[in-house]
């Protein structure tokens, strides 16, 4: 027997993914076509790798293949970055390595990234000015403009790293900048847009010079907008800030007018309108899209550079971090064939779980050992990507499954969840994804329960003085989980 | 006379076997030891010479010498992280082929196998095929003529010689004329029943008969971590003392992994149990390595504030604990203010002056630094081992520093980290303890229950290491070879066969401990070897992990055996914090004043935190707010510092208003200064990004400022001004403080100013709302007494019985808010008025505070004080965030109690 080059299986949740896995790699095993310790298997986090080790383990002894199921404690069943690691310290000479390297701290990065911000020169120009650039103080997180920018930064050095594009590279960046103008579509005269608008503003507080907060009869956001209109205008009437001031820009594209209850004195709404429709021209004026070139434009080389600087001070220091275990795990199998090699002989088959989880940069590492002839087997649930704003790109698995649609064996059936449950579930599905959504035949036995339940709780409570949804909410859910225990006949 | 010496593989089988041979009475002229023991004896017996200790050294300076070597490029990368791999590398070839012969590189069938090994020989010979030390000692032993001794050895069965052991035992076995030693008559096995005799006897074999009912006699309990488990052992170990067990009855087995000697020390030191055999050495900090560290790093400008504060509070500092909490305090603040009394020993001065000292512009003179750091060390005879190390790191420090002339900061900071150090705690001796068995120990005595800890993945056994010169394929290929290596595979069958007869000293029962998490949170699976025990067990789930009882499930835990339970019992509400639960009963307000004398003067600062907490006021009015153990930050108010001491130096009164290009030329200077005084840290190059925004922040804000003063002609007559006044008149509260900027306006009325570091929104909700406190009191101090100082009096003293206006510079929009924009005029976008009493309803609320104080009581926050705050007074609830203190006497918000009370009724 030999094993198929590659096999995609999608499989949606309660499908019966680790038990297909396990007989899979169980039946392999016993006939003898994979060696216990020659597996690698990926998954996406410790646990699921050590329950897919066990169970392979025990259908292994299950099938009398004791030998083979102490073997196992060799294979490599871990996660990416487990596995990228193991290889780093088996082939830690190859790639140039210390040989007892230590996990960079986040504060140690942090101070990494710092140092190397303050060596490069490539970051100057939004760096003169963070404000302009948007990076501003953020309530949500706490952190202010510098951070803000440095989080940029690092963000940028983790696409270039995931894309392994971590060399200096102007034509990356002109590539990128030309993408820019391309998207942002094609510009007009700025000076005339700017001369335009000039006119307008000066026009309206040569007429309208004071604010016209006190019209708003106490309304107190009446009141700001009239009193925010009126700074902005003053501020505009420097012609010198409307040059480079596109957030000044913005502002003046929406002013208040006559409302009913509160009308402005004759003229002024005219005035307004033109004031308005001159800042309306923003879009089509060149100066924010050099702005954002020049924004792209630092990251990337900042970035670059940055990343050079990083790795040097890294390998110094003999640190690794996480993003290590795999672009130098990618760069040792893709630039020296020698140890991909090495590695193919040593491996029988690949398994990837949670696919649709997979960045490039994983995906270009464990497609290497797929390339150099190890069968593979792909597991994964589009509708299950969850990880993409940590640069996870699910089109890698529908890619897969558009170009080899005849190795597709999708498991359609649903073993977790009542019957009842999973008509709601389908019908849900068929309305999220009507193209894709593959059905689950319910599998699962039929339950007492209710396959759903609300409890509602209107927005506020008014009954009697300040009794809030927020206080209300764990009694509530609490007794019900009480009374649901408590019925017998149910549990 | 042939001495009889008993080979077993550790000290723990040594233990045992000495054990028996004296029950039996056989004790005269044998020995009993390990490998080490053995050729310590050997060496005697033979006269061979202690072994030279130049291997490490002279591999250490071959490796360097092989070239084109699989290990070049990390070579250089990490010196020497990479010679002790190779080295270790070779010490496992070398031992692995029969002395006198070379390995045959070409019977090894693996390229890259080859190559290492290749490799390895080459740089064997370039250190002259020097032996590692054990190997010398049988090599010199091999060569000697007839021993003054013969030495008959008998090999327990469960060692496990290599080529080079096997030699040895030969050459001694001639001497003693292949005498093998008797031994006693071995104690019976203990005996034990169903399902634990069939788990000691089959597991991981494959010929393990059928499956047994699982029964009392085995159990896995999961819990939480180490700790807990320990505490479980504990409770398990006084559980079957209770049943009428002894001590040594109880048996633990122990990973290796320190944290469990330390849990199970504790643990069963609570218990009142004394434990026999726990490892005794335990991980210190490295202090002295730490000590030289820390001083290195505020050698080098800016030190940064951790640094400082740790090395403040080493207990290598020549001062005491206490002193070295206050100066660490003190540091976390800045260097400057790391600062001893006059009448403090001298040799305290001299480390704070050595640690605040500019940096040094020589290496050399650094050096000499270190050298006077050195000799002002704690004397405590306790420290000795780390003054050894802290003088030992100065010596490598001082080596690298030799002859350079400028320091070589990262070659310094590299070499010299803390490291690894032990401590040995003093054996105690137990007449009779609870049985502690190690996990790659052998078992030294039978026990009745035997408990076995941390049984997770990873444990258990523990899974070989990987290597990085020879896989497990490529140990397979010279084992292949006829080298007796270690494969994976060799060192696992090893490690089961161990724990096979470490389960086997148990006889009435085993209970394994499964943690969930480990010291980090992390969560952890059951041990791999579960699946195989599982498969020995019938009438058990279908899922080995479901073997497992959750001691925190209370169907499981209810089938838990031996594991004592509290009995069940009402759970008791803890009591809530009630409003007069800080009733101190003594004038707060007054507190630091004599008898007849006024209270101590109130700061505008201190009277907003008052309206705010009055908890946080008291917390620092005592001086108890805590100090954050933690690295400098340009925070909003650090910020505000740095601007505020620019501003003080380009708006200086009485002096022109510079212009604009005066202001830019000045600014660099002042920032500079400003930034040496209270925030030194941004001149690190890891703070340049903060420092140049700071800067383009500052510059803006100041051009602002610039362009409000030259529009309005106002004119700065007194910065960073001293006032003190009153509340009120009649209350006579003191207030005093340091007013910003006094302005006088070109028809002369006055304008008292506020700096604030923050965007003017919610400052101008607050002063539209009558909440706004700070400016208004310095305006009250002005009319209510003035400046301090007598110039500044006389200067002011024209004008104070007049209306003073307040203005808020929010230096974040560059808006200015002022209560009195009339006094200005129009037509500017940065000034904008806020009309009526800006401060309506604060001083209500501070009598009201004020008052609760002097009767003693401190007003305590509740929980919804924030958001009200927020939402109605517009002000941020920073005090709020004072203590932790101030949440734990936080009352709960009336509507919660009253809602959460009627819903649960």
């Amino acid at each position: 027997m030999t094993l198929p080059a590659l096999t995609v299986i999608p499989a949606g949740a309660g499908s019966g993914k680790t038990y297909t896995l396990e007989k899979t790699l169980g039946r392999w095993v016993h006939d003898g076509v994979v060696a216990p310790e020659r597996i690698i298997a990926v998954t996406f986090t410790e646990a699921a790798a050590g329950e897919l080790s066990s169970r392979v383990r025990q259908e292994l002894v299950r099938a009398q293949c004791f030998e083979d199921a102490l073997r196992l404690d060799q294979a490599y069943i871990s996660t990416i970055h487990g596995f990228g690691l193991r290889l780093l310290k088996e082939f830690v000479f190859e790639a140039g390595l210390s040989p007892a390297p230590r996990l960079l701290t986040e504060g140690e990065e942090d101070a990494f990234i710092r140092l190397a911000l303050a060596r490069t020169d490539k970051a100057d120009p939004v760096l003169r000015d963070l404000k302009s650039f948007g990076y501003a103080w953020d309530f949500n997180s706490g952190k202010g403009p510098e951070d803000k920018f440095r989080d940029a930064v690092l963000v940028m050095t983790c696409l270039l790293r995931d894309l392994d594009r971590v060399d200096a590279d102007p034509a990356l960046v002109d590539a990128a900048c030309a993408w820019v103008r391309q998207v942002y579509g094609p510009t007009g005269d700025g000076e005339a847009l700017t001369a335009a608008l000039h006119r307008a503003v000066c026009a309206l507080l040569k007429k309208f010079p004071d604010c016209l907060a006190e019209i708003a009869n106490g309304k107190t956001t009446v009141e700001k907008a009239f009193r925010d209109d009126h700074r902005n205008l003053l501020a505009a009437q420097d012609r010198a800030r409307l040059e480079c001031d596109w957030r000044l820009w913005q502002s003046l594209r929406v002013l208040r007018q006559s409302k009913r209850g509160c009308p402005t004195p004759d003229g002024y709404d005219d005035l307004a309108q033109a004031v308005m429709e001159a800042a309306g021209e923003l879009p089509g004026h060149p100066g924010p899209l050099a702005h954002a070139e020049t924004h792209l434009r630092v990251l990337l080389e900042s970035g670059q550079d940055v990343l050079a600087r990083h790795a040097r001070a890294k390998a110094e220091a003999g640190l690794l971090d996480f993003s290590d275990m795999l672009s130098l795990s990618y760069r040792l199998l893709a630039r020296q064939p020698e140890v991909l090699a090495t590695l193919r002989a040593r491996v029988d088959c690949l398994v990837i779980d949670e696919f649709q989880d997979t960045n490039p940069l994983q995906f270009s590492l464990l497609w290497l050992l797929h390339a150099a002839g190890v069968p593979t087997v792909v597991v994964g649930d589009l509708k299950q990507a969850i990880m993409g704003f940590q640069g996870a790109d699910p089109r890698l698995f529908q890619a897969i499954q558009d170009q080899h649609p005849a190795l597709c064996a999708p498991l359609d059936a649903n073993w977790r969840s009542q019957p009842a449950l999973m008509e709601i579930i389908n019908r849900i599905g068929q309305g999220l994804f009507p193209e894709t959504y593959v059905t689950l035949t319910p599998r699962g036995a039929p339950a007492p329960l209710d396959p759903l339940e609300v409890l509602n709780f209107p927005e506020t409570l008014k009954r009697g003085a300040g009794i809030t949804t927020k206080a209300l909410q764990p009694v509530y859910v609490a007794r019900r989980v009480r009374a649901l225990l408590d019925d017998r006949k149910r549990a | 006379m042939t001495l009889s010496f008993h080979l077993v593989p550790d000290r723990a089988a040594a233990r045992r076997l000495r054990r028996e041979i004296a029950q039996a009475g056989m004790g005269f002229d044998r020995a009993v030891g390990s490998w080490p023991d053995l050729l310590e004896r050997a060496r005697d017996a033979y006269l061979v010479p202690p072994p030279g200790d130049d291997w490490a050294e002279r591999l250490s300076d071959a490796v360097a010498e092989v070239p084109d070597a699989f290990w070049t490029r990390s070579l250089a990368a990490a010196p020497e992280e990479t010679a002790a791999v190779i080295r270790n590398a070779l010490e496992e070839v070398l031992a692995a082929s029969a002395p006198g012969t070379r390995p045959d590189l070409d019977t090894v069938a693996d390229a890259r196998a080859r190559r290492h090994l290749s490799d390895l020989l080459r740089l064997w010979d370039a250190a002259g095929c020097v032996l590692p030390p054990d190997l010398a000692v049988v090599r010199a032993v091999l060569d000697a003529p007839a021993p003054l001794r013969p030495i008959a050895v008998q090999v327990a069965p469960e060692v496990r010689p290599g080529p080079w052991q096997r030699a040895l035992l030969a050459r001694l076995s001639a001497d003693a004329g292949g005498v093998v030693p008797d031994l006693p008559e071995p104690p019976p096995a203990p005996e034990a029943s169903g399902a634990l005799t069939h788990l000691r006897g089959g597991l991981f074999k494959a010929d393990a008969g059928p499956a047994v009912p699982l029964d009392g006699s085995l159990q896995w309990i999961g819990l939480r971590d180490t700790w807990e488990a320990a505490d479980v052992a504990a409770g398990m170990a006084r559980q079957a003392m209770a049943d009428g067990m002894a001590p040594a009855d109880v048996g633990l087995l122990v990973p290796a992994a320190a944290a469990w000697h330390g849990a199970l020390a504790s643990a069963f030191r609570r218990a009142g149990l004394p434990l026999s055999h726990l490892g005794r050495s335990r991980s210190v900090r490295d202090l002295g390595r730490e000590a030289v560290a820390l001083f290195l790093r505020c050698q080098k400008a800016p030190p940064p504030g951790m640094a400082l504060a740790s090395l403040m509070a080493s207990p290598l500092m020549p001062w005491p604990a206490t002193m070295g909490s206050r100066l660490a305090e003190a540091a976390l603040d800045g260097p400057r203010r790391l600062r001893l009394d006059d009448e403090a020993p001298e040799d305290w001065q001299t480390v704070v002056r050595l640690v605040r000292a500019r940096e040094a512009e020589t290496a050399a003179a650094l050096a000499g630094r270190l050298g006077v750091f050195l000799k002002h060390l704690s004397a405590d005879a306790r420290l000795a081992p780390h003054r050894a190390r802290a003088e030992e790191a100065a010596g490598q420090a001082m080596a690298l520093l030799a002859g350079r002339e400028d320091t070589p900061w990262n070659d310094l900071f590299r070499a010299i980290q803390p490291g690894a150090m032990t401590h040995e705690d003093p054996a105690e001796v137990w007449r009779e303890g609870v049985t502690v068995l190690d996990a790659d120990l052998e078992p030294w005595r039978p026990v009745r229950r035997l408990i076995v800890l941390g049984f997770n993945a990873g444990a258990w056994p523990v899974p070989p290491a990987v290597s990085p010169v020879f896989d497990a394929v490529e140990a397979q290929a010279l084992r292949d070879a006829g080298l007796e290596v270690e494969t994976p595979e060799t060192l696992l069958a090893h490690r089961r066969a161990l724990l096979r007869r470490q389960l086997a000293v148990a006889s009435e029962r085993a209970d394994f401990l499964v943690c969930r998490r480990d010291g980090t949170g992390s969560a952890l699976e059951p041990s791999e070897t579960l699946v195989f025990m599982h498969r020995l067990l019938g009438g058990v789930p279908e899922r080995p992990e479901e073997l497992v009882l959750d001691l925190d499930a209370a169907e499981e835990r209810a089938r838990i055996a031996g594991v004592p339970l509290a009995p069940d019992a009402p759970a008791i509400p803890p009591r809530p914090i009630v409003a007069h639960d800080l009733d101190l009963g003594r004038d707060l307000v007054r507190l630091h004043a004599a008898e007849g004398e006024p209270p101590r003067a109130f700061s505008p600062s201190r009277l907003e935190t008052l309206m705010v907490s009055p908890l946080a006021w008291l917390l620092q009015r005592v001086g108890a707010e805590p100090v954050a153990w933690a690295p400098e930050d340009l925070d909003p108010a650090r910020k505000g510092s740095v601007a505020h001491k620019v501003f003080e130096a380009l708006f200086r009164p009485r002096a022109p208003l510079p212009d604009e290009k005066t202001l830019t030329r000045a600014l660099p200077a002042a920032f500079d200064a400003a930034v040496a005084d209270v925030a030194p840290f941004l001149d690190a190059p890891e703070w340049s990004v903060e420092r140049r925004h700071l800067v383009t922040e500052v510059t803006t804000t100041a051009r602002a400022w610039r362009a409000l003063l030259d529009a309005t002609g106002a004119e700065v007559v007194e910065a960073e001004v001293h006032l003190s006044g009153t509340l009120d008149k009649k209350k006579a509260l003191p207030l005093n403080g340091f007013a910003d900027v006094i302005l006088a306006l070109p028809d002369g009325r006055l304008v008292v100013v506020d700096y604030k570091k923050s965007k003017s929104g919610q400052r101008r909700d607050r002063m539209a709302k009558g909440w706004d406190a700070q400016a208004d009191l310095y305006r009250r101090m002005l009319t209510t007494g003035g400046p301090v100082d007598d110039e500044a009096r006389e200067r002011l003293g024209a004008v104070k019985a007049g209306d003073v206006a307040v203005l808020y510079f929010a230096m974040n929009d560059a808006v200015a808010l002022t209560d009195r924009a009339e006094w200005f005029g129009g037509g500017l976008s940065s000034l904008v008025g806020v009309e009526g009493d800006v401060a309506a309803s604060v001083t209500g609320r501070i009598r009201d505070r004020l008052a609760a104080l002097s009767a003693g009581q401190v007003p305590l926050n509740r929980a919804g004080d924030g958001a009200w705050l927020e939402k109605e007074a517009a002000i941020k609830p920073y005090a709020l965030d004072v203590s932790p203190l101030i949440g734990l006497f936080t009352l709960p918000d009336e509507d919660d109690e009253t809602a959460a009370e009627e819903a649960a009724q």
